[in-house]
């Protein structure tokens, strides 16, 4: 060790310089302590000797790293002073085996459900797991707390951007500067709150804002749309971007007090009509009036999908509900199940206004579809997980877990020869992210018949749930 | 006989998921021309059309879950063992009942007795009682046939292993020749401009050192042409300096053996790609042997060039004063083999015995026996400071020159921030260690905690981070 390390720097680099140069342009001196070394071969090895020996000194040589200006950011301070607790271990080992065993294309809605339902019980994250779920959460606000943001922070590409985020306090003076998701739910609460200033803050950044960008911000102003929108809408109609254009489009004939909407709302309601019953109950005053769906008729059938797109396009089932005189469920429940169009205009409807009510009933009637197109569950049952803040009441759980459909395909699933056919397509793992835990039983024992590789995601789940909700009964309340 | 095997066994052989869903896949009839068991349904075999032009032949005992198959696959059991269990289990009626083929014979005459009935099946395939993975070390050293007890067979085995050993002394030295003249060109022409004369340039030796029976050394060569591009161009001739200078004490100590430990013989003639069964290692009562609870601290999987998958599972003792206190399973397994992870989990402690590779240093190691232990290890206690860890890292370069990395333990370190996308480790005396670029975002989180109790590896250059203590719980590299 001693003798290794005999060479001088100097003499180090001289003999490092000659065999980059190469000993054909400078032949080597052997520096006199490899000599004394007893380093006295032929060239030939003596080449090789000193570099071995020259290149094994370096190796022991320690790296001298200057102090660094700003070791530990203020932001990464704040990654660890958030105060909810971190979520226990329990639970924090089930959520990254969902991250490793769920179909990768589940894995990323699935993860913020569970995220979801972590921040919902007053727990976060464990700091060590951000790294490999924040590409999932990212976008997702209602995951990020300020540990979440903190990370994300952490990571952004500019200082001043970093600080932004994770101080989380956007307002109309910053707001541009933040992530996409940031951006889009701030502007939807400022309308909820005072549509004409998000508006008017909208239009001071529109034009300078990529045109994807423009088009989904230009969507949140379905919030509270009115009239006053009517002249920036028009403005904007003429964009230069498809996406843009359509948009505004779309937005100026779903503005209310206008006579093209109020045209359409009743071109609408006249679709769902009351009808008497015939027959004897009725004749004594008994029988309920069915309402009935009768669409407009159409010349073209295959132009029908389109003209009830546009019919119904940014009206909720409650206005046309109030139009028909009737009830929303009454409306949701006159719809054949077949009818996707209107289902998907009501149900974006009711995400877009956080309207959990009226999303469970159009996922009840929606679910009868399945039965001629059982690829449909899969997606009711997803669309529905991924857009509720929280899991569904239990009623609606068990009434899920009763329905012919959800046994249908449980038995398709018994049944299966193929692997194709005995892979879960998505049902058993957003029934599982759907139900609240007071159905984790039930489901874990409806898929007690099924092959271990079809449930796995879904036990997983089940896993997941049950330790988060021991973990709350122990520290007591949320 | 089916009572025997049944789907949860099935499951808990299966190396992982995917190789339940190969299995799955393999069950088509058409895919099995033969299918047969014993009169007793204990001994089932087949043969199933893989990809060559021969079947792959398949044996499973249901009675001690012992079983053979001919492909290459590294997965123990793999999908093709699987398929016929399952087969067995779900369809038995696809079976014929036959009289053995001369394969099967052989391979029931061939078997070690098995005394401990189911369990001792479920270990020897690598599955304990729990359902814990034992690794796939353990699962080869049981899977190996014992030898036929034929004296003259067994001495003409002998002669012939030695003479291929001679022939192989005699190749690997001449390759050695090939290489020396090979560093001597390179250090004629200049290391400066070794980049510039391309792959070609290492090809050609890698080559040549396969064909001469020293794969290590091929390895090593096929690493440095990959690294070389990786490094940045400023630090190139350091990295050649080192690497080439590691290559020739690599070659000059293997003529030179006589004069080493036997210990060292060991690691030189390892490191040139002579290789050790692992059965012989586990016989062998010299071997360093170490028992207790070891932390399974981290799991990394790494493509290497020549299309293997290197499994790399890091242990650390519970005792401080264990020697060696750090063991590491390596396992090889095929890239076409699909996704596949280390047996353990990070994090999980394990009660086992462990059989080092005689070495200078040692630390690759095998799992002679090992049991889960239900309890979370307490982390042993490390010095203080990075200065006594760098100490111990020339020690073992001394000892062992040529190694490339080496475990290091060191307590009261904190992570800090060099730049944006670089970390370091540092003590409070001010020494820090440049983290390993790769881990930055995985080790984000860990900024601002303090303090860091930390096992890391170390080449010189860059700290790798293998596990931590922190106030918030473990990190662990998986």
């Amino acid at each position: 060790l001693i003798a290794v390390r005999a060479l001088s720097s100097s003499d180090l680099d001289r003999l490092k310089q000659a065999m980059l140069l190469g000993l054909n342009r400078q032949p080597l001196k052997v520096p006199e302590p490899l000599l004394s070394l007893g380093l006295r071969a032929p060239a030939l090895e003596q080449a090789l000797t000193a570099l071995a020996l020259a290149g094994q000194q370096e190796r022991f040589e320690r790296p001298l790293l200057a102090p660094a200006a700003d070791p530990v950011p203020a932001v990464a301070r704040r990654l660890h002073q958030d105060p909810r607790p971190i979520v226990p271990s329990a639970p924090q080992r089930a959520m990254m085996r969902l991250a490793n065993v769920v179909e990768k294309s589940h894995v990323g809605p699935i993860v913020c459900v569970a995220a979801r339902r972590i921040a919902r019980a007053g727990f976060r994250l464990h700091p060590f797991d951000l790294p490999r779920l924040m590409s999932h959460l990212r976008d997702e606000p209602r995951c990020l707390g300020a540990a979440e943001r903190a990370y994300l922070g952490l990571t952004a590409a500019g200082a001043a951007t970093a600080q932004k985020v994770v101080d989380g306090d956007i307002s109309p003076e910053s707001w541009t500067e933040f992530p996409r998701a940031d951006r889009l739910a701030f502007l939807q609460n400022a309308r909820r709150k005072d549509p004409v200033a998000a508006r008017a803050l909208l239009e001071g950044s529109f034009a300078s804002e990529p045109a994807a960008m423009r088009t989904d911000l230009l969507r949140a102003l379905e919030i509270g749309l009115s009239v006053d929108d009517l002249p920036f809408l028009e403005s904007v109609a003429g964009d230069r971007a498809e996406g843009v254009r359509d948009a505004a489009a779309a937005l100026i004939a779903a503005v209310p007090g206008t006579d093209g909407f109020s045209a359409r709302l009743a071109d609408a309601a006249r679709c769902f009509v009351r009808e008497k019953r015939s027959g004897i109950l009725s004749r004594i005053g008994l029988g309920d009036a069915a309402v009935a769906f009768k669409p407009p008729p159409s010349a073209n059938p295959a132009a029908r999908p389109m003209v009830l797109a546009r019919l119904f396009a940014g009206l909720s089932a409650a206005d046309v509900a109030a139009a028909a005189e009737i009830t929303a469920a009454d409306v949701i429940n006159a719809l054949p199940p077949d009818e996707d169009v209107i289902f998907a205009a009501f149900f974006d409807k009711a995400v877009r206004d956080d309207d959990r009510d009226t999303m469970l009933l159009l996922a009840k009637a929606r679910l009868a579809i399945a039965d001629t197109r059982p690829a449909m569950l899969a997606t009711i049952l997803a669309s529905l997980a991924r857009d509720l803040s929280d899991p569904v009441p239990v009623d609606f759980g068990e009434a899920l877990l009763a329905s012919d459909v959800w046994h249908s395909a449980l038995q398709r699933f018994v049944e299966g020869e193929t692997p194709a056919k005995v892979k879960d397509d998505g049902t058993l793992i957003w029934t599982a992210a759907l139900l609240p835990a007071a159905l984790a039983a039930p489901l874990h024992d409806r898929l007690s018949s099924l092959l271990p590789t079809t449930s796995h995601g879904a036990r997983t789940f089940i896993d997941f749930m049950l330790a988060l909700e021991a973990s709350i009964q122990q520290r007591g309340s949320p | 006989m089916t009572g025997t095997l049944t789907k949860d066994k099935i499951e808990q052989l299966a190396p992982d998921q995917a190789s339940l869903a190969a299995a799955l896949k393999l069950m088509k009839p058409a895919k099995w021309p033969t299918l047969a068991h014993d009169e007793s349904g204990e001994l089932m075999w087949g043969e199933c059309q893989g990809s060559g032009a021969a079947p792959y032949r398949v044996i499973v005992s249901a009675g001690d879950l012992g079983y053979k198959c001919t492909c290459p696959s590294r997965k123990f059991p793999c999908k093709h063992v699987l398929a016929v269990m399952w087969t067995h289990c779900d369809r038995p009626e696809r079976f014929e009942r036959g009289q053995f083929p001369d394969w099967v014979q052989e391979w029931q005459s061939r078997r070690r007795p098995k005394t401990g009935g189911l369990a001792a099946a479920m270990a020897a395939a690598g599955v304990t009682e729990g359902g814990q993975k034992a690794s796939l070390s353990v699962a080869l050293a049981e899977a190996e046939p014992e030898k036929p007890n034929d004296p003259k067979a067994a001495a003409r085995a002998e002669a012939q292993r030695a003479r291929l050993r001679e022939e192989r002394e005699a190749a690997v030295l001449a390759g050695l020749d090939d290489l020396d003249r090979w560093i001597l060109d390179q250090l004629n022409l200049g290391l400066a401009a070794f980049a510039q004369r391309g792959a070609q340039n290492i090809k050609t030796l890698t080559t040549r050192l396969v064909d001469a029976k020293a794969p290590g050394l091929a390895g090593r060569l096929e690493a440095l042409s990959v690294d070389i591009f990786r490094t940045p161009e400023q630090a190139r001739g350091d990295l050649l300096f080192e690497r080439l200078a590691t290559l020739v004490l690599i070659s000059s100590a293997y003529r030179n053996q006589a004069k080493l430990s036997p210990s060292l013989q060991a690691d030189v003639r390892r490191v040139t790609g002579w290789s050790q069964r692992r059965d012989e290692l586990l016989a062998d009562p010299n071997a360093p042997r170490l028992s207790g609870d070891w932390i399974v601290a981290a799991t990394r999987s790494e493509i290497q060039p020549d299309k293997l998958r290197r499994l790399e599972t890091w242990l650390l003792h519970t005792s401080p004063a264990a020697t060696p206190n750090v063991a590491l399973l390596i396992d090889f397994v095929p890239v076409s083999g699909g996704p596949s992870s280390s047996p353990f989990i990070a994090g999980e402690t394990i009660s086992a015995e462990v059989v080092f590779y005689p070495s200078a240093t040692p630390l690759r190691a095998l799992l002679a026996t090992q049991v889960p232990t239900p309890t979370a290890a307490v982390w042993p206690e490390f010095s203080p400071g990075l200065g006594a860890a760098l100490d111990a890292y020339d020690l073992a370069l001394a000892q062992q020159p040529w190694i490339d990395s080496w475990p290091l333990r060191a307590k009261a370190l904190t992570v800090e921030r060099l730049s944006p996308h670089h970390l370091a480790l540092v003590d409070s005396d001010g020494i820090r260690l440049p983290l390993d670029r790769a881990q930055t975002d995985a080790l984000t989180p860990l900024l601002g905690l303090d303090p860091l109790s930390a096992l890391f590896v170390w080449d010189g250059h860059a700290a790798m981070l293998l596990a931590a203590d922190t106030p918030i719980g473990r990190w662990h590299e998986a």
